[in-house]
């Protein structure tokens, strides 16, 4: 071996030649290690990120949303139809008897009846109303004796995995046919609409607040408590509920930041909103449907006054009920001129209606206050790089309003509202929390229904078999998807980046070793005169190995120089182009206080530097190897004869 | 291009100075290959009963062709004794140049026996040929092939480079024999901005620098003027007298075999003397 000084030098001569071949192979390699750089310093800074937000909200939690695959297909169900007919005989009977003996007329043509005829595919069908009275009382009879899936059979599939918890969440049920409403009163106000807007699934339209107003387990809702803050109804008899963060402007009534607002403006404006909100008590009006449909009366009434306002044709009715005097108290009747057998017969009427169902009206404040804030659900397509992360490190118990499943039960409206039927369907949502990212996905992979429809299924055929049947057969009985945040989509990113990381990362090296290997040989082979001679005057053909090999190790030194700073080059771009507005979306993501959370698009750590070096000194080495090996074979002396 | 020019007094001073530095470094070289030293080393003009440094006996070298057998050196035999100047002619194919090159030990005999400085070279396993090679060897091409991207004082090191020898040793020495040669002022030039008989001298000099007993030149002046070549031939004389050196040239030019001791003629690889 020569000193590697005089090998560099003697090495260096060949940088010196074949320039325009050496140029492009050093373009097209230090591309395909710059991508190569790039991924593994973007996807180390990104995962590392990740870790870091994944100890906020429920990102360090494995949990699964089971949702039970009952059929559920009553409205065509032959018992319930059957028995809803009944009912409704037995109660047409009832209603004829007690008019008689109330004394009022009733006409059993009037009832809207719970069964109805509907055209099928092979012709009339009958098809039950679950929302009428006997359609619902004969379906909980129904389910009272075909139990839906609950949580019992929730335990029994995810036994096997590691069950860390199993939690629920309820909307609010039906307690009768009629309108019931809890409308929250901005800034005291209750707003009178005879057809308010029931806009589910947009929880910062206060309207609608009853909607998307849900109960749910503590543990799902713990991670999201703002500091010092209790979960419990306080003696006041607050309900401590979560508030979407799309709701805190419009509730707190703080002006949204124009467009055009800086970073520091955006954070200030987020840690304002939240030390506002805690604590933040703000009353909701209950109303049942009774109390409802006077009130709805009145609103009625009192537009069709208006209206007839100067109308001389015009008679007033004889009893006008006047909109409440306070918010969420009762109407008023302001006028009341009917006769004595008017009034008598309206009387037996309510009394009538209260025979069969119709409640006492009933309004009632109730005070919320605000525990903790709830991050939206990234919902929607995500188009921009912004979007996309935030959906990446989305944590959410979902959109809406939530209050915990044990205050809700103390307080006695919401107790009632969101009481557990077990004969109820479609208000219950389950979820069990698993112990690790694998278990969690070995639960989804091997116990999720997946329910095949390519076999055609009729819901009106209840005869048929059901394509959930097959599911059930295997104890299959949860469609099963993850839940809460993206921590095992995370998980699963990595393994999959690792595995493919490791194939992107052979095939470059193939490529790169490729087009290496083909400036190596050239300059070998423009150099056999020169080898010869270096023979002839003592080189060992190690020496000669060596002098080649430097000059692969120059290649492989700019070769990674270049791939190490471009690389870097395009994460500090991307870092500094979206990094402050990532984090601005991840404080409100996460919901943590914490702005020093920041999110690094790259991170450059020794031991990636050494993959990212290692795997281009490899590749040089076996793009080296076979041209040298060929060439210290070779005879000098005819090298010599054949170059002159 | 014009050769640089040099005093006579200061040529004769140096190359005296060499020779000294010549002697001392040549027994170590000795000591190195284990080679047990015949006689002590005159920088004369060799006489009759100077040591034999090169001996073939019975020696062939066959190659492949195509599919023709070629005899390229046929049964030869021969001695060449310590600071010899001899000259190898014959027409083109009659074998010159590879029996150059298995003196040189760049080539193996197909049979028989070579001994080089009392050592059987076409025993020896690549490793040590090569060393040989650097050592005991230096090898003048008719082409010169220095590195063109590599200045002349550089190109002049490089059997230095694969003899380990240190930096500042070698450049000392190619100081040294620049000098000798008149090269000290082409140094940092690169080859191509030099002459063809400075480019010759160069190799020459690289040839000189690990100190080797034997100097072997392939049409050393195939490629000159007649001016250069007389330079060339003149400074091999002066070499063999100043250190030493046994010369073995192949050429084809009558003048240079005149100038030699001993002229070997060979015909289809047979020695005709």
């Amino acid at each position: 071996m020569i000193w590697p000084k005089d090998g560099a030098k003697l090495a260096l001569t060949k940088l010196r030649t074949r320039r325009i071949r050496l140029s492009i192979t050093l373009f097209v390699s230090s591309l395909l290690f710059i991508a190569v750089a790039t991924a593994l310093f973007m996807v180390r800074g990104v995962v590392s990120s990740l870790e870091g937000y994944s100890k906020v909200g429920l990102g360090s939690r494995y949990i699964i949303n089971a949702l039970p695959t009952d059929d559920q297909n009553y409205s065509f169900n032959k018992t319930i139809i059957s028995r809803t007919q009944e009912l409704d005989k037995q109660l047409i009977a009832k209603k004829v008897a007690a008019a008689k003996r109330i004394g009022i007329d009733y006409d059993p043509s009037s009832e809207q009846p719970s069964v109805t005829s509907s055209q099928g595919p092979n012709g009339k069908i009958d098809v039950v109303n679950i929302g009428t009275p006997n359609g619902i009382k004969a379906q909980s009879e129904y389910i009272a004796s075909h139990p839906l899936l609950g949580v019992g059979e929730l335990k029994a599939v995810a036994s096997d995995y590691g069950i860390v918890g199993i939690y629920s969440m309820r909307r609010m049920g039906n307690l009768d046919s009629g309108g019931t409403y809890l409308q929250v009163l901005e800034k005291g106000k209750e707003t009178y609409d005879a057809n308010p807007s029931q806009d589910f699934g947009n929880p910062s339209d206060l309207k609608s607040f009853s909607t998307n107003l849900q109960v749910a387990s503590e543990s799902l809702l713990d991670p999201f408590v703002l500091p010092g803050q209790s979960t419990h109804i306080q003696k006041d008899g607050s309900v401590p509920v979560f508030a979407p963060f799309s709701s805190l402007e419009h509730i707190l009534g703080i002006k949204s930041l124009p467009k055009n607002a800086t970073p520091k403006q955006k954070l200030d404006h987020l840690q304002n909103l939240r030390t506002k909100a805690a604590d933040y008590r703000f009353n909701a009006c209950y109303r049942n449907s009774s109390s409802v449909n006077l009130l709805n009366a009145a609103i009625a009434q009192q537009a069709e006054i208006t209206r007839n306002k100067g109308n001389k044709n015009y008679q007033k009715p004889d009893q006008i009920t006047d909109l409440p005097k306070t918010p969420c108290s009762d109407v008023v009747v302001t006028r009341d001129v009917r006769s004595a057998d008017e009034k008598k017969l309206a009387l037996n009427q309510l009394t009538f209606s209260r025979e069969f169902g119709e409640p006492v009206p009933k309004s009632e404040v109730v005070t919320f206050r605000i525990v903790g804030i709830v991050p939206d659900s990234a919902g929607g397509s995500a188009s921009t790089v912004q979007q996309i992360v935030q959906s990446i490190l989305s944590t959410s118990v979902g959109n809406g309003w939530f209050v915990p499943i044990g205050a809700a039960a103390e307080q006695p409206i919401l107790g009632e509202l969101f009481k557990d039927d077990p004969t109820a369907i479609g208000l219950n949502q389950y979820f069990v929390e698993i112990k690790s990212a694998e278990s969690a996905k070995k639960l989804i992979d091997e116990k999720n229904c997946n329910p095949d429809f390519s076999k055609g299924f009729d819901p009106m055929n209840t005869e048929a078999p059901s394509p959930y049947d097959e599911c059930h057969k295997q104890g299959k009985s949860f469609s099963l998807s993850t839940y809460g945040s993206n921590s095992l989509a995370i998980e699963e990113f990595k393994n999959i980046f690792s595995k493919y990381f490791k194939i992107v990362l052979l095939v470059i090296m193939i490529l790169a070793s490729l087009i290496m290997m083909g400036i190596m040989s050239r300059v070998i082979a423009d150099s056999r005169r020169e080898t010869a001679v270096f023979r002839a005057i003592g080189a060992k053909r190690l020496d000669i190995a060596q002098i080649y090999l430097t000059y692969m190790f120059m290649i492989c030194t700019i070769i990674g120089l270049i791939a190490t700073f471009v690389a870097v080059m395009i994460g500090s771009w991307v870092q500094s182009r979206y990094a402050l507005d990532i984090r601005i979306s991840a404080s409100i993501v996460f919901n943590a206080p914490d702005n020093s959370l920041g999110f690094r698009f790259y991170r450059v750590l020794p031991q990636d530097l050494l993959v990212v070096w290692g795997v281009i000194f490899v590749t040089g080495l076996v793009a080296a190897s076979l041209p040298l090996l060929t060439n210290v074979r070779r005879n000098p002396i005819r090298d010599m004869r054949d170059e002159r | 291009m014009p050769s640089a020019k040099i005093s006579k007094g200061k040529q004769q001073k140096l190359l005296s100075d060499l020779i000294t530095a010549y002697k001392s470094d040549f027994d170590a070289i000795l000591k190195d290959l284990n080679i047990e030293k015949t006689k002590t080393f005159k920088a004369k003009v060799p006489k009759n009963n100077n040591p034999v440094v090169v001996s073939l006996d019975s020696v062939y070298r066959n190659y492949k062709l195509g599919k023709e057998r070629v005899q390229a050196v046929n049964n030869v035999s021969l001695e060449i004794k310590e600071g010899e100047f001899v000259a190898l002619t014959g027409p083109s194919g009659s074998g010159k140049s590879t029996l150059l090159q298995l003196i040189g030990g760049l080539d193996k005999p197909s049979q028989g026996t070579l001994v080089i400085n009392g050592q059987d070279i076409s025993k020896l396993s690549d490793r040590k040929l090569s060393h040989f090679r650097n050592k005991t060897v230096g090898f003048v091409f008719q082409f010169f092939y220095l590195q063109p991207f590599l200045t002349t004082r550089v190109n002049l090191e490089v059997p230095g480079m694969f003899a380990r020898t240190k930096r500042e040793e070698r450049l000392n020495r190619v100081n040294e024999l620049a000098d000798a040669v008149g090269l000290e002022e082409r140094l940092d030039h690169l080859p191509k901005e030099l002459s063809g008989g400075q480019m010759q001298r160069a190799a020459i000099v690289r040839a000189l620098l690990n100190k080797p007993k034997l100097l072997l030149a392939d049409e050393p002046t195939g490629n000159l003027d007649k001016a250069n070549s007389e330079a060339i031939i003149e400074l091999f004389n002066q070499i063999r007298k100043k250190f030493g050196t046994t010369i073995v040239v192949v050429t084809h030019d009558s003048g240079i075999a005149a100038r030699a001791d001993r002229e070997i003629k060979l015909l289809d690889g047979r020695v005709q003397e």
